[in-house]
């Protein structure tokens, strides 16, 4: 039949949302603060994570599998009513915070890197009250086929800039391979899982998928991939910057562009860099506020949540004001990171658990 | 959303006979002075002179009758040769049969096709479509016979769709001609031609085509539904239809388009879309339409694959350039001069120097005047074309730069972009992709690339989302759906074998690939 909005999406816009979700990761500053903690090893810290979030990812999974429907509603149904909000509201709380932090962060970037004459508070309502919010309320499948057109472009220009720095990386650079003892690396990764945390944020999206194969299909890719490219750049800011320079860079990815030569004409490529990467932070803050929406729709029992996406996009800007520089947004960034990690590590294994005490009980 | 599926499946059913007839006896009488007294009035008749009578005696039964067709209509050789002709010269014995109409219809009358009515309402509207009607007196049902005879080209070549290479014949004003053309194309008995009309004060017929074992049920309702609802007292042209049956009629992205080659519209038959035709347009409207649709042309698939694809690079290039180099020299001017290489931005200075205008200004100016040429173009009398091409490349090329209205390197902008414009197969994504180069262009003056990338974001955002009948617009690419990729760059036609699903076709395979080379 002609798909009339069935609302439903695919494995390969998931797999695009998904990667516009961590994959971006990047080029923010997130790199600089698994640098400050796995020095030479830092590549090792995503990758770390992800095994770690692999394992929660296979509970989560097991749950969607048997109850058939979205993380929200599971919870409500295994934790009940009242702790179940609680869950939520945490989840609410992370995903919000850390979209309005990032909100800041992207700007700042722009600001520092691009723009400097540029006011702060245009940048970030141009790109959450204005890109973010229009593409979220074009609903979830917009998102995902956005998302799903340019999500090889980024993986090309991806490589592209690899191989546009590739004569000027050492590799010796990365060495000592074990960074600060691997008993720090091991710890940093488990600290940093929730980067890749967003894999268990979507079990919210789950019952929008068209099944469930499609779900665990795309959500491992969309684990793995972003995890991967993550790893990929780290270990390519170190053997290009060298440690402990690397850890003076503020935002690796831009110095990066800002290196690449594509032949000896075009030296300068990094605005269009910038270009490509607003557009994937367009739709990365889109997801974040769609999901954020959504969450707090069923927190406080509105159904129409996508009335809920104006006010949010707002209070998201205002929040991202209040840090009164960058330093400062990055600390309470690493905070949320290192406090919420907790959460979305031991979620589904605490579903998965609650589960099968009740299974047992009934039995 | 919500609207749209309300506006789809609620509200009352449209259409029927409203062809403008009310007060009318629906049925005629026995008395053959009385019908045609009716007939007169309502065709205004002595003032109206279009209506004619013939009146003439059925020797073999001694009844009177009378025939009527309209003047410019009907074809008075065909109504000699097949009605009046027959009816006087038989010597059939027709007394104690049933029925003397059925009689003459079947074993009297030599037209091919000819039927009985029993109402006014219908009877005119088949006088006016240039049918002749007989009345017979003492008989209370009217034989039609089928003599239409309005003036018609003859199928011509197309002029907004050229080949080099492929069929020649362009679609006509005349909608039987334009249903053979498509006959022609796909010679299926599975081809379905419903008939649907439109218009109450002055209806007119549209007919709608599709294949019954490809198209799916659902879309072809959905189309017939849009067409149903249609409410206005007279639709001349099938453009003026295509506005009235979009779902987004303030949208800049269409959701239908019109195609002038039969070939063309055979390929989409064969894909699953419907056609519909209409008297007195010389195109056919391709109900839900994709991007690729409208990306690519006739052409593609007569050209070897090589050449095909090169000339879909070309094109997606083109489109590119058309929406956004203006936009991307005034982002790359203004806010990252140093993406240019040294030489060449010393000389873009150079030039921009003696220009007082911001570039943002001057780019408008050359931009707008491009599009005033554009327009003149198309309006000015073909003997008068020559002056534009004077005016434009003398008095926009050289004499602006000249008088340092504007810098040298924008007027190879601006040529570039309009190039590229008309590189553009379809006229909807053309007009598109002009109106959106203003929204860019203001876009990059704000913000540079990081405004151009947010407003492409939400373009591509919007453009994703949106649906044609219920086929989303990047289908199927986004939302994915197999298909056999022909979207960008097109596969060899060996490889071709699978319908894109995203228009649901009921017969998913064109044909199965089985062993070796396969089909």
């Amino acid at each position: 039949m002609i798909r009339v909005s069935d609302g439903k999406i695919g494995p390969r816009e998931f797999f695009a949302i998904l990667y516009g979700m961590m994959a971006i990761r990047v080029t923010d500053a997130t790199p600089s603060l698994m640098l400050e903690d796995g020095l030479t090893a830092a590549w090792m810290l995503p990758l770390i994570s992800a095994i770690v979030l692999f394992g929660s990812l296979m509970f989560l999974l097991a749950i969607l599998k048997k109850y058939n429907m979205g993380l929200i509603d599971i919870v409500f149904e295994l934790a009940g009513n009242g702790f179940g909000r609680l869950i939520i509201l945490f989840m609410f709380v992370t995903v919000f915070s850390s979209m309005s932090l990032n909100g800041r962060s992207y700007s700042d970037i722009v600001i520092t890197m691009y723009y400097p004459k540029s006011p702060l508070l245009l940048i970030m309502v141009a790109l959450i009250l204005g890109a973010a919010l229009f593409i979220a309320h074009r609903g979830l499948e917009a998102i995902g086929r956005t998302a799903l057109l340019v999500v090889p472009i980024f993986m090309l220009t991806s490589v592209l800039l690899i191989i546009g720095v590739a004569n000027q990386l050492d590799p010796l650079f990365i060495f000592p391979i074990a960074g600060p003892g691997e008993l720090e690396v091991i710890k940093g990764g488990l600290e940093f899982s929730a980067f890749f945390a967003d894999i268990i944020i979507v079990g919210v999206l789950a019952d929008r998928l068209r099944t469930f194969n499609a779900y665990r299909t795309a959500s491992i890719w969309g684990l793995w991939v972003p995890a991967a490219k993550m790893a990929l750049f780290l270990a390519v800011y170190v053997m290009m910057f060298d440690y402990p320079a690397v850890r003076n860079i503020a935002y690796p990815y831009h110095h990066l562009t800002r290196m690449a030569m594509v032949g000896s004409l075009a030296n300068h490529m990094e605005a269009l860099f910038l270009a490509l990467w607003f557009v994937g932070a367009a739709i990365h803050f889109a997801t974040y506020l769609y999901i954020s929406a959504l969450l707090l729709g069923k927190l406080i029992n509105y159904q129409p949540f996508p009335q809920l996406l104006f006010p949010l996009a707002g209070l998201s800007v205002l929040i991202g004001m209040l840090p009164e520089n960058p330093l400062m947004g990055d600390q309470l960034r690493k905070l949320l990171l290192q406090s919420s990690s907790g959460l979305f590590l031991l979620l589904p294994v605490f579903l998965w658990g609650i589960d099968r005490f009740r299974k047992g009980g009934k039995e | 959303m919500g609207g749209f599926l309300n506006r789809l499946f609620g509200g009352d059913e449209g259409g029927g006979d409203n062809t403008g007839t009310e007060g009318l006896p629906t049925s005629f009488s026995d008395s053959l002075d009385c019908n045609v007294d009716q007939f007169k009035a309502e065709f205004r008749y002595p003032e109206n002179s279009a209506l004619k009578f013939r009146e003439l005696l059925i020797p073999s039964v001694n009844r009177r009758a009378m025939v009527l067709f309209v003047d410019g209509a009907a074809d008075t050789v065909q109504i000699n040769d097949y009605v009046i002709r027959p009816l006087l010269e038989t010597d059939r014995k027709m007394e104690g049969l049933q029925s003397l109409p059925v009689e003459i219809k079947n074993n009297i009358l030599t037209g091919s096709g000819s039927e009985l009515l029993e109402g006014f309402p219908q009877a005119i509207k088949k006088l006016v479509n240039g049918s002749t009607i007989i009345l017979v007196d003492g008989e209370e049902q009217a034989i039609v016979v089928e003599t239409e005879g309005f003036e018609n080209r003859s199928v011509a070549e197309p002029t907004r769709e050229v080949v080099i290479k492929g069929p020649r014949s362009a679609f006509i004003e005349s909608a039987a001609i334009n249903r053979s053309l498509l006959r022609r194309q796909v010679k299926d008995h599975r081809l379905v031609s419903e008939t649907m009309t439109v218009g109450k004060e002055s209806p007119q017929e549209v007919s709608i085509l599709y294949m019954a074992h490809i198209a799916d049920p659902a879309l072809v309702q959905n189309v017939k539904e849009s067409l149903s609802k249609v409410e206005k007292d007279a639709i001349l042209t099938l453009s003026a239809m295509e506005e009235l049956i979009e779902s987004r009629p303030y949208s800049l992205f269409p959701s239908t388009m019109t195609t002038e080659r039969p070939d063309r519209a055979g390929s989409f038959l064969l894909e699953g879309h419907v056609v519909m035709l209409m008297d007195n347009s010389p195109d056919a409207l391709i109900a839900p339409i994709t991007f690729w649709s409208m990306f690519h042309t006739a052409e593609d698939q007569f050209l070897r694959w090589a050449f095909g694809n090169f000339a879909r690079i070309v094109r997606l290039i083109a489109l590119f350039l058309s929406l956004l180099m203006p936009a991307l020299y005034l982002a790359v001017v203004t806010f990252h001069p140093e993406m240019i290489p040294t030489d060449l931005m010393l000389a873009i200075a150079a030039s921009r120097e003696r220009v007082p205008f911001p570039t943002l200004l001057e780019l408008l100016l050359m931009e707008i005047t491009f599009e005033i040429l554009r327009e003149a173009g198309i309006r000015v009398p073909t003997p008068l074309g020559t002056t534009i091409g004077i005016v434009g490349a003398l008095i926009l090329g050289q004499a602006a730069v000249q008088a340092n209205l504007v810098s040298p390197l924008l007027v190879v902008v601006i040529a570039i972009t309009g190039l590229s414009s008309f590189a553009i197969p379809d006229v909807g994504l053309s007009v598109m992709t002009r109106i959106l180069r203003f929204i860019f262009v203001i876009a990059a003056h704000l913000l540079g690339f990081v405004g151009l990338a947010l407003v492409l974001a939400a373009m591509l955002a919007y453009a994703t989302s949106i649906k044609s009948f219920g086929v989303p617009f990047f289908s199927p690419l986004a939302p994915h759906f197999p298909s056999s990729r022909d979207l960008f760059l097109r596969p060899i036609l060996k490889k071709q074998w699978l319908r894109p699903l995203s228009m649901s076709p009921k017969d998913q395979i064109r044909d199965e690939p089985e062993g070796g080379d396969g089909p």
